[in-house]
């Protein structure tokens, strides 16, 4: 298993499909590609597949049908090679309650990184995570902005090449998610890391995203640049794209 | 009015989940299956030792002695049976009565005292196999009382001026092995003991590892670990080691904070006998041996890696805290429970007992069996199947961990009508 020749593409999609024991349909026959130094937002409903997308990209799923390949390495028969490539932030991640934030960060970089990288990396997480001195209390004291931020920092400052967001952003108020956006933005131009990212706002992904991809009950329902999409769906603003796309299938829950 | 229907909320919340309506209907199954087998073991125990004949085998051949044994025999409504070896008393009968060469002239002997042997055959060490052991003194009793009378006669003396005239020595055979019964009882209950302290620590180790993970899947951690650039069974091995690792720091506290306080109870009379003596582990450790000892100590590793590995289980297939501790609490129970228990079934006192070692929890008391019987391969069997289950439920383990159940777990789904 070689690098393949795609190097230029980073994330690669192939035919995906992920039913769930029980039979419920995660992802029906996705196919899409995100390019290197790209931030490429995945939008849809809840339940349209995205987190099933984001875990199968980050290993922690196995498709039912089709396949993914992380610069190259297939996401199943290279899981390792993929996971040292990759950093993945969860819905909601929280972190261990009785640790210090400062001991979360130097165990999720020190699994990756070690002596004067990880030093280094260990200073910059503290520096992107802003805690002050909270960072050497325990954690189970944290906000949930701070819990956010904390687990961010040690993604972003890991180093890797692909970073996967899934709603970075969610139920945090509008100083931290901005923050976390240009956080996002400046690892992105600066370190030309890749960025997927889930996202439940039109105007988070409007922003911030080089590409987007509309899901709905699992399938693509339109892609393409902010501009585009616009244009296509003669539209105002991703929302718009957005109900124009999915709206007319459903209703869409929100 | 609010609060009843916060109550309802809080009594329906916990209802609704099936992982505790399906503990709870196996720890009722569980308990009455139990309670069935407990109760037929004391009714069996009991029944066949109530007014069951006994061999005698007489050894002295004194008239006194022919006198009282025939006294005794007819106030026993002739239960007594003469026996030519002690062997093959045991093979007909519960008990046997050895009246020993000088019995009759010992107790007209200056001290007017003797004793007689009382022999049993354990083929299972429990509560209720202890009515042989009553039987036994029972019968002693009766020759005492009747030892008693005649000896009063005989010297013309008042029967109150006599003490005490014949006490019981009861000899247990196990095996081909003769016990002093005192030093089995002692052995048997600081092994129980011994068992139900590590038991405890076991069932905290497996409650503990079970809701570690499944906390840390609630907070969502648990993803990005699983993302982290290492091998799913490493994760797994580690997390294994990390509540072994937990398990021993409880076991080196306990154990310091109970020796403490056995050390701070004062002495106990040694007149007052078997009670005293039935809870002393140093009585185990010097009948063990090094060798003994250190096959308790794996076994207690086998039975905390066990349990980790259990709770390990129990909280990757599980969702949340709420359903692990649902699960975690009826599987250490029936461990636990099943490990009390076998003190109304009964402790099989030979090959097997080494089938105590599938139950892991069962460990030590297979070990001391082993001992006690004195066949070693019982200890080595046990062994095998206990490292064997531990090894079967750590590669469970590790399966599990490279699966995606680690994540979406195990979900009892009702039908949709």
């Amino acid at each position: 298993m070689g690098r393949s020749v795609y190097t230029s593409i980073a994330v690669d999609v192939v035919n995906l499909t992920k039913i769930y024991p029980g039979g419920v349909k995660g992802v029906d026959d996705l196919t899409f590609r995100v390019s290197s130094g790209e931030i490429y937002g995945l939008l849809g409903p809840n339940g349209s597949g995205k987190t099933t997308t984001l875990r199968i990209i980050a290993t922690l799923l196995k498709p039912t049908k089709g396949s993914v390949k992380v610069f190259g390495y297939d996401s199943i028969l290279n899981a390792v090679e993929v996971r040292k490539l990759l950093s993945y932030l969860p819905e909601e991640a929280g972190a261990y309650r009785d640790l210090t934030g400062l001991d979360f960060i130097k165990f999720m970089l020190g699994m990756r990184l070690k002596d004067r990288e990880l030093e280094e990396a260990v200073e910059e997480a503290i520096s992107i995570a802003d805690l002050g001195s909270d960072i050497k209390r325990p954690i189970r004291g944290y906000s949930k902005g701070m819990k956010r931020l904390l687990a961010l920092s040690t993604v972003l400052a890991s180093g890797s090449k692909l970073v996967i967001l899934d709603e970075p952003t969610a139920g945090l108020d509008v100083e931290r998610s901005i923050r976390i956006r240009s956080l996002v933005d400046e690892f992105s131009r600066k370190r030309g890391v890749t960025v997927i990212l889930s996202s439940h706002n039109m105007l988070e992904v409007e922003h911030l995203c080089d590409r987007v991809g509309i899901l709905y009950r699992g399938r693509l329902a339109a892609e393409g640049s902010p501009s585009d999409l616009k244009a296509r769906y003669s539209a105002r603003n991703l929302e718009e794209v957005f109900v124009k796309t999915v709206g007319g299938l459903s209703i869409v829950s929100r | 009015m609010s609060l009843a229907k916060l109550v309802k909320k809080e009594v329906m919340a916990v209802l609704k989940s099936p992982a505790f309506i399906m503990g709870l209907a196996f720890m009722a199954i569980y308990f009455i299956a139990l309670g069935r087998i407990m109760g037929v073991a004391t009714e069996q125990a009991v029944r066949e030792a109530i007014g069951a004949p006994a061999g005698v085998l007489i050894e002295d051949d004194n008239y006194f002695t022919a006198r009282i044994v025939y006294a005794v025999n007819m106030s026993l409504k002739g239960r007594l049976i003469a026996v030519r070896t002690v062997e093959e008393g045991l093979q007909r009968f519960l008990v046997v009565i050895s009246i020993p060469r000088g019995f009759g002239s010992s107790l007209l002997g200056p001290n007017a005292t003797s004793y007689v042997y009382g022999y049993i055959t354990l083929d299972r060490a429990s509560m209720f196999q202890q009515a042989r052991v009553g039987v036994v003194t029972a019968i002693a009793r009766a020759f005492g009382e009747t030892a008693k009378l005649l000896v009063a006669v005989e010297r013309g003396i008042n029967v109150t001026e006599l003490s005490k005239v014949v006490t019981a020595r009861v000899e247990t055979r196990v095996g081909s092995r003769t016990i002093n019964l005192d030093v089995l009882s002692s052995l048997l209950g600081s092994t129980m003991m011994f068992a139900i302290l590590i038991g405890i620590l076991a069932m905290m180790t497996l409650m503990y590892s079970a809701q570690a993970v499944a906390s840390e899947k609630e907070e969502k951690a648990f993803e990005m670990l699983l993302t982290l650039p290492v091998s799913r069974s490493t994760i797994a091995i580690a997390k294994i080691a990390g509540a072994v690792v937990i398990s021993v720091f409880m076991v080196v506290i306990y154990f310091a904070g109970f020796s403490y306080m056995m050390s701070a109870i004062p002495q106990v009379d040694q007149t007052t006998g078997a009670a005293a003596s039935a809870w002393s582990l140093w009585d185990l450790i010097t009948y063990l041996g090094s060798s003994g000892i250190s096959l308790l100590v794996i076994s207690i590793g086998l039975m905390l890696l066990f349990s980790g590995a259990l709770g390990l289980l129990i909280g990757i297939l599980s969702n949340d805290t709420r359903v692990a501790g649902a699960l975690a609490g009826p599987v250490g129970a029936v461990l636990y429970v099943g490990l009390l228990a076998t003190q109304f079934i009964g402790v099989p006192l030979g090959a097997e007992a080494s089938l105590l070692g599938a139950t892991v929890y069962g460990l030590p008391l297979a070990i001391v069996v082993a001992f006690i019987s004195g066949d070693r391969t019982i200890a080595l069997l046990a062994l095998g199947l206990s490292a064997t289950v531990v090894i079967a439920v750590l590669a469970a383990v590790v399966k599990v961990f490279g699966s995606e159940r680690i994540l979406i777990g195990v979900s009892i789904r009702r039908r949709p009508k």
